[in-house]
């Protein structure tokens, strides 16, 4: 009797023999790592998986072309917004309703913060975490050291550094929401009511963050523009910069002089915590797909403890690129160097990923422009809140 | 001239008149049915096939279908929830509006309010912040969506005879993608127009000198353009390692790099420059073609008859090029019209897709953002349309303008 329960249990609820088809949003070099990963659950079922890459450019047009054709790749790894927009135009298979159980595993591995990001106000799921990419500080101990100045962990501490002609700079959001969704955070404001009902940015603390955000381009000295993190140290133009924890491993490669000149830390903190900006790539399966039960057993293969270590350890050997797994109980595999390890587990800690409320994508073009109108133009800070607060109430009311 | 064209007409009328009689003839039979000619020609529409299928397929069809999409909101993947909207897509899209912008009184003490900075003070304070802060403030109005009728934003603020006025649009970036199309449109093909012609003129003799400026001036129309596009991106980077950054700092122009290409003011004048650069060389070769053309011997009899430079360019040169200026000034506009590699590659990056504060945004790639990043599938090709009627009614005046100025 239980042979017969274990044999029910191991036996995959799909027939073999299927081909799964991956479109990765990345490089070929991506694509190829999640070949080599997968293949172990490929030997496993007796399924075959072929994984290509999309170019970020062309990978959300080319989903929306497949679904609207109903032909393409089976699984669609890509931006971690994608999955709610496809979803919720029926391109995708909401998981959620298919596959409770596994989804419910999932969820409780998952980084809670991506999690709810993927997940819809009503609770479908079609989305499931694939890997984390977040904001990290960059900077040049010797600088601080010379001018005799810390290392800033704090807003005030920023301040203190710009004082001594120690000046910021970011890359990743530079001026953009992207950026200012990570000092909204560590001011203790958010986009949105936790229920998705009303914009909740109006507050003591949206004008706070907004303050903040304001004097990081007017006092503290981050340009207008992109602050390439490598190019910045070498030149020595700005002591720290904002970036993904993508760069850490090509500081040396693109300076090697930098090398043992360079660490990486949490982002300064505001009044309520250092938090940063959390993006990362989900993976779905396209509703069109005839094998929605495979494709599923692959995913959660995928997410299992073996494939994130395997997805590390190849990332750094072949891409020189960090993988960040985003399930807490798999941050153990995060390679490339002890201190980038340590700085992403502590960011970790404290991150915030965009909001998964109904209106977000149609309004987040809108709602730059105000910031940068702050930025650039100098415009009122109440002002800019009560723009920002009715974009994002336009929003929930168009698209709810 | 005119007299050898007399004479030339002169030659060709007898040809025409049998020509015309055989036209009256046939004029007074009656014509057989369409199908039936078609079937006599038959063989005709077949040669014919393997270019009208095509076009059919991939230019006529998709133009229609584009058509008929602007009149829904469609998403093209949920293809069962696309519903018919008539002309609300156009209609958003276009809607203006005009509204005063009274001037702001402090609501305690009734002080005139002025916006100093990010701050907005009362009159009373105003002297003492600009003392302060070595700039001035300006006049406070009331806020553009507090008068604004709902579902309109500000596109611009103006003044007129002393008021304060809001243009307001229910599309305001669409409106913002447009005044930068015309502005880039305008600025690129005139000079783009003035410059070939110049370098054209400079360039005109065969010499062995000549074909290899001609070919210099020619490259960028042949590199790739996303490539020069990553190249110009180099230039003006905003650091102090970007070329004019570092060329300017190391001559001390400025102290500090210049953000050329996060500062609104710089953003257009860049993509001029970019577009210019690349466009001159393929103007000159339509041009070089035309001047071609020019009989040499009107040039001799002028010169004979006492024309400086200047008279034998604006009598002859100018006059005898019209058709390539045509041709080239159409082309350029349509070109210009549609320009979108060049803004997504510089500034399709976390700034959004037209730049700071959409400086750097025109039509197609607003369109683009409608359409495959929000699958506004009916709104995108409504803008498609939008675009196209300018292109066209700008054409067609080109047409009748160059026509009208026949002389020659």
């Amino acid at each position: 009797m239980l042979a017969l329960f274990a044999l029910t249990v191991s036996v995959p609820a799909f027939a073999q023999g299927a081909n799964i088809t991956i479109w990765f949003t990345g490089d070929d070099t991506g694509a190829a790592i999640m070949q080599e990963v997968a293949q172990g659950w490929a030997e496993q079922t007796g399924n075959t998986v072929s994984v290509s890459a999309v170019s970020w450019g062309d990978a959300y047009a080319t989903a929306l072309a497949a679904v609207a054709d109903g032909s393409g790749a089976d699984i669609i790894v890509g931006g971690m917004s994608w999955g709610i927009s496809l979803g919720q135009l029926g391109g995708m298979v909401d998981l959620g309703a298919q596959f409770p159980d596994q989804v419910a595993q999932i969820e409780e591995q998952s980084t809670p913060a991506f999690w709810d990001s993927i997940v819809t106000p009503a609770g479908q799921v079609f989305y499931l975490p694939y890997n984390l990419d977040l904001m990290l500080m960059y900077y040049v101990p010797g600088a601080f050291e010379a001018a005799g100045v810390s290392v800033p962990t704090t807003w005030e501490e920023m301040a203190v550094a710009a004082d001594a002609g120690l000046l910021g700079g970011q890359s990743w959001g530079n001026a953009s929401w992207v950026g200012f969704q990570s000092i909204l955070g560590q001011a203790g404001a958010s986009w949105y009511a936790d229920d998705c009902s009303a914009a909740a940015i109006n507050s003591d603390e949206g004008r706070l963050a907004l303050e903040q955000f304001a004097a990081q381009y007017d006092s503290l000295g981050f340009p207008a523009e992109q602050v390439p993190v490598s190019d910045a140290f070498a030149t020595g133009a700005h002591a720290y910069v904002i970036d993904g924890e993508w760069t850490a491993t090509g500081i040396n490669a693109a300076h090697p002089e930098l090398e043992g000149q360079w660490d990486v830390t949490t982002l300064p903190a505001g009044p309520a915590g250092f938090t940063a900006f959390l993006g990362g790539k989900g993976m779905g399966i396209l509703s069109y797909s005839p094998n929605i039960e495979a494709a599923m057993d692959l995913m959660m293969y995928l997410s299992t403890p073996e494939a994130a270590q395997m997805t590390a350890e190849l990332n750094l050997a072949n891409a020189n690129s960090i993988f960040v797994p985003p399930q807490p109980a798999n941050y153990q595999f995060i390679l490339g160097g002890e201190n980038v390890a340590a700085a992403i587990a502590a960011q970790l800690e404290d991150v915030s990923a965009p909001p998964n409320c109904p209106g977000w994508e149609e309004s987040n073009a809108d709602v730059e422009l105000v910031l940068q109108s702050v930025l650039f133009e100098e415009m009122d800070f109440q002002d800019a809140l009560d723009e920002i607060e009715a974009i994002l109430n336009q929003g929930l009311a168009d698209f709810s | 001239m005119c007299a050898m064209e007399d004479a030339m007409s002169a030659e060709s009328l007898p040809a025409k008149i049998p020509e015309q009689v055989s036209v009256a003839r046939v004029g007074k039979s009656r014509p057989a049915p369409v199908w039936v000619r078609m079937w006599r020609s038959r063989i005709s529409y077949l040669m014919l096939a393997p270019f009208l299928l095509p076009f059919f397929i991939f230019i006529i069809f998709p133009l229609f279908q584009s058509a008929t999409v602007s009149l829904f909101d469609y998403s093209a993947v949920a293809t069962d929830t696309a519903d018919f909207v008539g002309l609300d897509n156009f209609i958003h899209l276009i809607s203006l509006e005009v509204r005063e912008l009274p001037p702001l009184f402090d609501e305690a003490s009734n002080e005139r309010m002025f916006q100093c900075g990010r701050n907005r003070l009362p009159e009373s304070e105003v002297a003492a912040w600009e003392a302060e802060e070595g700039r001035a403030c300006a006049p406070a109005f009331v806020r553009s969506r507090d008068v604004l009728s709902e579902g309109f934003g500000e596109w611009r603020t103006f003044s007129l005879f002393g008021t304060q006025y809001v243009l307001g649009a229910t599309d305001a970036r669409f409106y913002t993608a447009l005044m930068n199309t015309f502005v880039f449109a305008f600025w690129t093909v005139l000079l783009r127009i003035i410059l070939g012609l110049m370098v054209a003129l400079i360039l005109r003799k065969q010499t062995r000198a000549n074909y290899v400026l001609r070919m210099i001036f020619f490259l960028p129309s042949v590199t790739a353009s996303i490539a020069v596009t990553v190249v110009w991106g180099w230039i003006f980077k905003g650091q102090p390692y970007g070329l004019i950054n570092y060329l300017l700092m190391q001559t001390g122009v400025v102290t500090s790099p210049i953000s050329f290409l996060n500062d609104a003011a710089w953003t257009m004048p860049i993509l001029i420059l970019m577009t210019v650069w690349g466009g001159i060389g393929y103007n000159m070769i339509l041009f070089l073609a035309g001047l071609q053309n020019i009989n040499a011997e009107l040039y001799e009899v002028a010169a004979i008859d006492g024309a400086g430079p200047w008279a034998r360019f604006s009598r002859i040169t100018f006059p005898l090029l019209r058709p390539t200026m045509l041709y080239v000034l159409i082309t350029s506009i349509i070109g210009a019209f549609q320009v979108f590699e060049i803004v997504y590659i510089l500034f399709a990056g976390s700034e959004g897709i037209g730049g700071v504060l959409d400086s750097g945004l025109t039509v197609v790639p607003y369109l683009y953002d409608q359409g495959f990043r929000l699958f506004n599938m009916g709104y995108a090709s409504a803008i498609a349309w939008i675009l196209f009627i300018i292109i066209f009614a700008l054409t067609l005046v080109n047409l009748r303008v160059g026509r009208a100025n026949e002389a020659y």
